[in-house]
């Protein structure tokens, strides 16, 4: 009788639910027959004459576990709340509730704004230039995103390095005393950039590239005009300093 | 007064129960486990096209130099503690854990391998990381909650040969999928929320701002700039639809536009934004507002046979979606007096024991009272039950019979 009893049973009784219209033993004998049917369902056999085992069917949780989930899913459903919240700018409230929240979600990669193209999509791209030159005065140029690396995901991924090149920061105290916050991005991709290439100098530019508006598209301009990309050096970094 | 607070108070639990804690086949969940697992498959797989490059110690985002920003955060990684030269020995390993996942081999210890995995990678690449990453985050943690792996399965396959019973329905299956279902409402709220900061989503142009990008551009989309309407009108929607998602999408009668729009609107992201991974996997987790004992028949080996009685479906089954639809009136409403001789869904369910729909199952609370109650006269006939109006099976509302 186990593999019959019904995961809703201990469950409080609904007076609106029950029909007293139907007698014990047909009751019982149609849930035997219909979980036999699941089972031979789920199998694949609709026939009647199989001898395979019937579909074990886990009970309900008891109320305590209910009880023990149902507050792990307040909690759970407030952090997930309030960790989108705490995205600038928000109240000293949202950032209290994430800062307590949102640790283990951080933990399990949940910890996401879920700003989406938001609060505006960017009116411009951002790319970057490089350059690396090698001890023997060959050069390796090149741009990231690239729009010929395949598959297109790994495009994106490249895309998401520059787009994302100044969030990669870190804080420091500087000399006089005060903090500041350091792009580690371009370091970084410059280092990689000399190992790959075993260059000896690398030289990065950081490229604008603005969204056109649509009045300067109906006017003949074309997505990749110049007019549209402004560049900006990000510095030179050598092996010393690179690899040392 | 008190009477009415506590008769509230006790639908908010009973309603809070059904929400969470009622059994469901476990097919639905199998589903989104084989989605999820082909998308894991398929992106981790694309890592290895440039693993060195995002993985070595000379990688793009230098190991060091992540570790220093995630200082104090428990950001759990097994590439840490990857020697250099080791890169493509764990990587294709990982992926073939990601392949058993898929197709359901080992899968209580698969789901968690996967889900360690795929926050391993996403915590070691931080930069390189989109919003498909976030998802797939997301559906892998939840996935490893349920038993993801019970149908549609290489362990499912394996325990028939060897004669061991499948799990019928399951507590954890809902859980599951209840917890995929809030999260991808926060995520459509927030997206939408977030919108409402930005001027280009209020002056109608932000969609131009995203076919206008070279960047994102796959295909041409300037022919947009010559529909300006066209431009406005597909902003106002994609912000209407994110922030009501949460709302609308509890409402039987509106899901399946919700979900139609949200088909539209993530297939538009791929095609016109190169971003296919991302629309995607987005889908997946709409799909766990499909209906899972539509999915479990569908799937089932059974469905070629008749069902005769499934314009009355069992009570429990009525009782899915009253919390969120309005509509339908509670049972309380329904004078007890004739609740029992409007409600023919047992007794047209005591007629058809080769039933193979779990909905259709008799409600243990009919179980236990008519043991009690010792009445007779299974067969009684009457008209259907008139206090559930939706058919939760067919997702239509039946018409109403008289009081």
């Amino acid at each position: 009788m186990d593999s019959t009893r019904d995961p809703l049973e201990n469950e409080p009784v609904d007076p609106d639910s029950i029909d007293d219209s139907l007698s014990p033993p047909n009751v019982l004998a149609d849930i035997d027959s219909d979980r036999t049917a699941s089972a031979d369902s789920h199998r694949g056999n609709t026939g009647s004459q199989t001898q395979e085992p019937a579909s074990a069917e886990k009970p309900g949780w008891h109320w305590t576990i209910k009880v023990a989930v149902s507050l792990a899913l307040v909690w759970h459903g407030l952090a997930v709340l309030a960790g989108p919240a705490s995205v600038n700018p928000s109240s000293p409230l949202q950032q209290k509730l994430s800062d307590n929240g949102v640790t283990y979600l951080r933990a399990l990669a949940l910890d996401n704004g879920y700003h989406f193209f938001a609060p505006n999509p960017g009116t411009n791209s951002t790319l970057l230039s490089y350059r690396v030159v090698r001890a023997d005065g060959t050069e390796v140029v090149g741009r990231i995103p690239d729009r010929n690396i395949q598959p297109r995901v790994l495009y994106h991924r490249h895309f998401m390095l520059t787009e994302r090149m100044h969030e990669f920061e870190t804080q420091h105290t500087t000399d006089d005393g005060n903090e500041e916050w350091t792009a580690r991005g371009p370091r970084s991709y410059a280092r990689h950039l000399c190992h790959k290439h075993n260059g000896d100098r690398v030289e990065l530019t950081l490229i604008q590239h603005s969204v056109p508006l649509m009045e300067s598209v109906l006017a003949g301009k074309a997505l990749d005009d110049p007019e549209f990309y402004t560049e900006t050096p990000l510095g030179v970094f050598t092996r010393k300093e690179l690899l040392p | 007064m008190i009477k009415a607070t506590s008769r509230y108070c006790n639908d908010v639990v009973r309603g809070w129960d059904r929400f969470w804690f009622k059994p469901v086949d476990p097919t639905h969940l199998s589903l989104l486990r084989i989605a999820t697992g082909m998308m894991l498959v398929y992106t981790h797989a694309v890592w290895g096209l440039a693993l060195t490059d995002f993985f070595g110690p000379y990688s793009w985002l230098d190991p060091e130099v992540v570790q220093e920003i995630q200082s104090g955060r428990p950001l759990l990684s097994f590439w840490w503690y990857v020697p250099a030269g080791w890169e493509a020995v764990v990587h294709w390993t990982a992926v073939s854990v990601l392949v058993c996942f898929m197709v359901g081999f080992l899968t209580p210890v698969t789901k968690i391998l996967a889900f360690l995995i795929a926050i391993s990678y996403a915590h070691r690449s931080p930069t390189a990381l989109f919003g498909l990453d976030q998802i797939n985050c997301m559906l892998t943690l939840y996935l490893a909650l349920g038993p993801c792996g019970a149908r549609l399965s290489v362990d499912a396959w394996l325990r028939r040969k060897r004669g061991k019973p499948l799990i019928e329905k399951s507590t954890a299956a809902n859980l599951s999928l209840r917890l995929i279902q809030l999260q991808m409402c926060a995520i459509y709220f927030y997206a939408g929320l977030s919108k409402l900061k930005g001027e280009f989503w209020w002056n109608g142009e932000a969609m131009w701002m995203a076919f206008g990008n070279l960047e994102y551009q796959t295909y041409d989309m300037t022919w947009m700039a010559r529909h300006p309407y066209l431009v406005n009108l597909s902003t106002h929607i994609t912000v209407i639809w994110e922030l009501s998602f949460c709302v609308l999408i509890w409402r039987p009668l509106l899901r399946p536009l919700v979900l139609a729009a949200g088909v539209v609107m993530h297939l538009g992201i791929g095609f016109a934004l190169g971003m296919w991974t991302f629309g995607l996997i987005m889908l997946v987790g709409c799909a766990s507002f499909l209906p899972s004992d539509t999915l479990a028949r569908w799937f089932s080996r059974a469905k070629s046979v008749k069902e005769p009685e499934a314009e009355t479906p069992a009570i429990e089954n009525d009782e899915d979606y009253r919390e969120f639809d309005d509509l339908t009136p509670a049972a309380d409403d329904v004078p007890v007096a004739a609740t029992n001789a409007e409600r023919p869904a047992l007794a047209s369910s005591s007629t058809t024991p080769t039933s193979s729909s779990p909905a259709r199952e008799p409600h243990p609370h009919v179980q236990a009272r008519t043991v009690a109650a010792q009445h007779v006269n299974p067969q009684t006939e009457a008209p259907p039950n008139p206090s559930s109006d939706f058919d939760d099976e067919n997702e239509t509302f039946r018409p109403r019979q008289p009081r």
